[in-house]
């Protein structure tokens, strides 16, 4: 410590007019309401904004200047010999001067804010341990990088020409491996790369410092040597191990997942997932899965970036929007498409600049077609050619919903507001690509607090549409075309229905919950109700698919059932609609998806869809059951927080 | 060679170097040189610039590692034992290596705190003496100052081993004769061992003991100043005597003279000498400076062990 003490003694001493010029600096900085640029600010702001441009010039320039000068400075000059010459270690001679770079930068920065930061009120916000650490970061990164290029400089050996070399070689392999992991839209796995990457440079810098001292002593070459051989060996080892990781982090296959997160399945064979995997950290690989080969492509780096994705109706295609960048006002999005068979991902031309995204995307029954809404308008694309095929205004984009009628026929639905602040609509439309022609068919009178939910059926052109009154909520069946009402399904206390499902017959199933519990009651295509199902006192029992005709498949959720009970919470059945008689899944198993809201096209979910297939076992893994034999297969394992 | 031979107090070398090479990329500077350096000697290394002097002493300072060899001081390993070995060495280099905007005051508080055993009332009577002004900045003193400054600094610790890289290198007479008679002080009060390398041949002369010459990185003579002295001799025959008969002496160089032969012999021997017969005109022991041509030229040398 006493040859530390002494180098950084002598250091201090040659080079102590630093902490005058920062005094000046911060005295300076007290004149800062009178810069012109700065004279719109108060005059507090006005000083501290100038005291802070000094100070991190200070620093920024000292560091700088002291680097670059006080190793390779005295290499040329030949005086680095007086250290040498003297008992001090070369280690010694390398913290001596490194600390006085150090204290020279901060003291002259320290300085350049003192008077500002003491007279003005508030001037010692900044004083805090992130400044700290974000200063003494920068200054031993500044200092340490000036310090090994004066010496490469001064050395002038043939080694430059390696150093740049490799120096092209590290730069260009830390932008691949930076962009490889922004892509994979992972902000926790990029910001610790980026702090672990920051801090091993930061760490290579300083032992290649060290070595340049300590080895290379009184000869340039010989320094420029040790401090080459340390940097570059150092920086491989930190790109090596990153760009491993990265590629680890891209190689993630449907097979990693930890934890599914989102599981969307198409109309057949194929299926969307994503989710966790194991030492990847907040990265979510997304992937297209053939449940029958178990063949997959990744979709996106990330299920981040799906914005939006929707199979057609005949399981060929699949399209989704995906963030293309944004700025401070708007979002850039592209729209990709994808056909399943050969899969082949087609980037599409279409890149909108909107402030708010487009949504609601929708296929025509063959998939020749994509319509969405974008901005205030719904448009419509031939995807043959990407030719758009028609636009129309609507009244709130928010809550229009799009759907294929016909192969180039939209039903347009969506909330008409009336004038007063309670009044509206819900109004219903044909929309006719081939004319342009925008037809309103029906509308449902309703006030905007109340309407609730309605679901669509086209294939027998009915919707159910639900209304509140006070504390209870009424669902009816409606004419999809003009609103008509065919019939009230019932009354229920508010917030009390979720499931509905239309069933291949024409009949529907919908969940109706009670103070008594949750039952399934069924309708005929009319809306007579057929029968209700008890299927046990459960809170929720919810109606998945249709496995087989006239086979339910149920998912009941009870959290007041004990532990131990055989219809545990939540639990999985099939109920067979015609004798009530419900029978277990298989193990615990309960259905992967359930919901009302089919992804679709607004098409009614065929018996044995994919998704009324998919389980998720007690563990979390994702099996796909046989409906012929009632057997399942494994598809994903998984621990499963879906 | 090992580390205990030289260490210190055995009463043998206090620096040495064993088959020593210097290589720089395809350029030999220094070829397997072996020499020693007893405690209390002044060893004067000598040698034509390029020569591989300062290689030498930079090596001997632990400041650049040898191709191959050892560099030994007080029987460590030069180069690695080098902060303990300073301690007790000091060092006066080819260039001034003084900070230039230190002055001698600064520069002598600053080396009170790195040699415990620095000796400051006689580190300020010496600057006094020798006229270093005490707040000059190093870049503005004359180079005699500056050499008297940093010859100053490396005599306060009380140095085992003073190395001088031709310490007088630039001067101008006066301020040459100061650093002789500066080192002559210094080696009359303390006996230090020094090791030298030089041009400054006459000036070093009276203070050395011993010689090395270096001849294209090759020590080509390493010996006593009194054995060589004694060895190499200038004899002047009569014209016409057989200097032919001096042959066994080792006739270096034989050329006519005003009056009769001027012979260069490197082995001088009495009894050889009578047995010529007619004897000499004259017997003159050759000058360093004549020995250095000498031997850098070619002419002679087979001292070296």
């Amino acid at each position: 410590m006493r040859g530390v003490g002494a180098v950084l003694r002598k250091e201090l001493s040659r080079r102590s007019q630093v902490f005058l010029v920062g005094g000046v600096a911060g005295v300076l900085a007290l004149l800062g309401p009178w810069v012109p640029p700065l004279r719109g600010e108060t005059a507090n702001d006005a000083r501290l904004l100038v005291a802070t441009a000094l100070a991190v010039a200070m620093m920024a320039g000292t560091a700088l200047v002291h680097g670059a000068t006080s190793v390779a400075g005295e290499l040329r000059g030949r005086c680095l010999s007086f250290l040498f010459s003297r008992p001090l270690s070369g280690t010694a001679i390398w913290a001596g001067k490194s600390l006085a770079g150090l204290v020279l930068s901060l003291g002259g920065g320290v300085l350049a804010m003192a008077p500002v930061s003491f007279l003005a009120p508030g001037g010692l916000a900044w004083v805090r341990w992130e400044v700290a650490v974000w200063a003494i970061a920068g200054v031993v990164a500044v200092g340490t990088a000036a310090q090994l290029v004066g010496v490469a400089l001064v050395s002038r050996s043939w080694l430059l020409v390696l150093d740049a070399v490799a120096l092209a070689g590290a730069v260009g392999a830390t932008l691949a491996v930076a962009a490889s992991l922004w892509a994979s839209e992972a902000p926790v796995v990029v910001a610790v790369a980026a702090v672990t990457g920051a801090a091993a440079t930061l760490v290579v810098l300083l032992v290649a410092s060290w070595a340049q001292v300590a080895h290379g002593r009184c000869s340039a070459s010989r320094a420029h040597g040790a401090q080459s051989l340390v940097l570059w060996a150092g920086v491989a080892c930190i790109l090596v191990p990153l760009a491993g990781y990265t590629l680890f982090l891209r190689s993630a296959t449907p097979a990693s997942l930890r934890t599914v997160t989102t599981l969307q399945p198409g109309p057949d064979q194929w299926v969307v997932v994503a989710g966790v995997t194991r030492g990847r950290g907040d990265y979510r690989p997304a992937f297209l899965l053939d449940v029958a080969s178990g063949q997959f492509l990744r979709l996106l780096p990330s299920e981040h970036s799906v914005l939006d994705l929707v199979f057609s109706g005949d399981g060929r295609r699949v399209a989704w929007l995906a963030p293309a960048g944004s700025s401070r006002q708007t979002w850039q999005v592209r729209l990709a498409l994808l056909d399943i068979q050969p899969p082949e991902v087609r980037e599409t031309p279409l890149v909108f600049s909107a402030k708010e995204l487009p949504r609601r995307l929708c296929f025509s029954p063959d998939g020749s077609f994509l319509a969405f809404v974008e901005g205030r308008d719904a448009v419509a694309y031939r995807l043959e050619d990407w030719r758009e095929v028609g636009r129309v205004r609507l009244y709130t984009p928010a809550t229009a919903r799009l759907a294929f009628s016909g192969p180039e026929t939209i039903r347009v639905e969506q909330w008409k507001p009336g004038g007063g602040e309670e009044d509206g609509e819900l109004t219903i439309a044909r929309w006719e690509l081939s004319s342009g022609r925008f037809t309103e068919t029906g509308r449902v009178a309703a006030d905007p607090t109340s309407f609730h939910l309605s679901i669509l059926d086209l294939a027998t052109n009915r919707m159910i549409v639900g209304w509140r009154t006070v504390g209870e909520r009424e669902l009816r069946l409606c004419d999809a075309t003009t609103g008509e009402i065919r019939a009230v399904l019932g009354r229920w206390p508010a917030n009390r229905v979720a499931g509905v499902l239309f069933l291949a017959d024409g009949r529907l199933v919908l969940e109706a919950r009670g103070k008594e519990g949750a039952r399934l009651r069924v309708f005929d295509p009319a809306g007579h109700q057929l029968a209700e199902l008890p299927a046990g006192e459960r809170e929720r029992v919810i109606p998945c698919g249709e496995l087989v005709r006239g086979v339910v498949l149920i998912k009941t959720v009870d959290s007041r059932v004990g532990e131990g009970d055989p219809l545990d919470s939540p639990s999985g059945f099939l109920l067979e609609l015609e004798t009530g008689i419900l029978r277990p899944l298989p193990a615990g198993r309960v259905p992967a998806v359930c919901g009302i809201l089919w992804r679709w096209g607004g098409d009614r979910p065929r018996v044995n869809n994919l998704g009324a297939r998919l389980l998720l076992t007690p563990l979390g893994a994702i099996e796909v059951l046989d409906p012929a034999t009632g057997a399942t297969r494994p598809l994903l394992g998984t621990d499963g927080q879906l | 060679m090992s580390g205990s031979q030289g260490e210190d107090g055995v009463g043998g070398w206090v620096a040495a170097f064993s088959g020593s090479t210097v290589r720089y990329r395809r350029r030999l500077a220094v070829d397997g040189v072996t020499l020693k350096v007893s405690r209390g000697q002044v060893y004067a290394l000598l040698g034509r610039n390029g020569a591989g002097k300062s290689s030498l002493v930079r090596c001997l300072l632990g400041q650049q590692r040898l191709t191959a060899g050892r560099a030994l001081l007080f029987g460590e390993d030069a180069w690695a034992s080098r902060p303990r070995a300073m301690a007790r060495v000091g060092v006066v280099p080819e260039e001034s290596d003084l900070p230039p905007d230190l002055d001698a005051d600064t520069l002598v508080a600053w080396c009170q705190r790195v040699y415990p055993r620095w000796d400051d009332a006689r580190v300020r009577q010496r600057l006094r003496r020798t006229g270093v002004p005490p707040r000059t900045p190093v870049n503005r003193l004359s180079r005699g100052q500056r050499t008297q400054l940093a010859l100053t600094l490396a005599l306060g610790h009380g140095p085992e081993l003073l190395i001088l890289d031709d310490p007088t290198l630039g001067l101008d007479a006066v301020a040459r004769r100061e650093v002789w008679d500066t080192l002559i002080g210094e080696l009359a009060d303390r006996g230090t061992t020094v090791f030298l390398a030089t041009h400054d041949l006459a000036g070093v002369a009276g203070v050395a003991d011993r010689v090395g010459i270096l001849v294209e990185g090759r020590l080509a003579l390493d010996e006593e100043v009194d054995a060589l002295r004694a060895r190499l001799r200038r004899l002047v025959l009569p014209a016409g005597a057989p200097w032919q008969a001096l042959a066994p002496m080792g006739i270096l160089s034989c050329q006519e003279a005003l009056g009769g032969v001027e012979v260069v012999v490197e082995r001088f021997d009495d009894a050889l000498l009578a047995a010529v017969g007619g004897g000499p005109l004259e017997v003159q022991a050759l000058t360093l400076e004549e020995t250095f041509v000498a031997v850098t030229t070619g002419q002679a040398g087979g001292g070296a062990p």
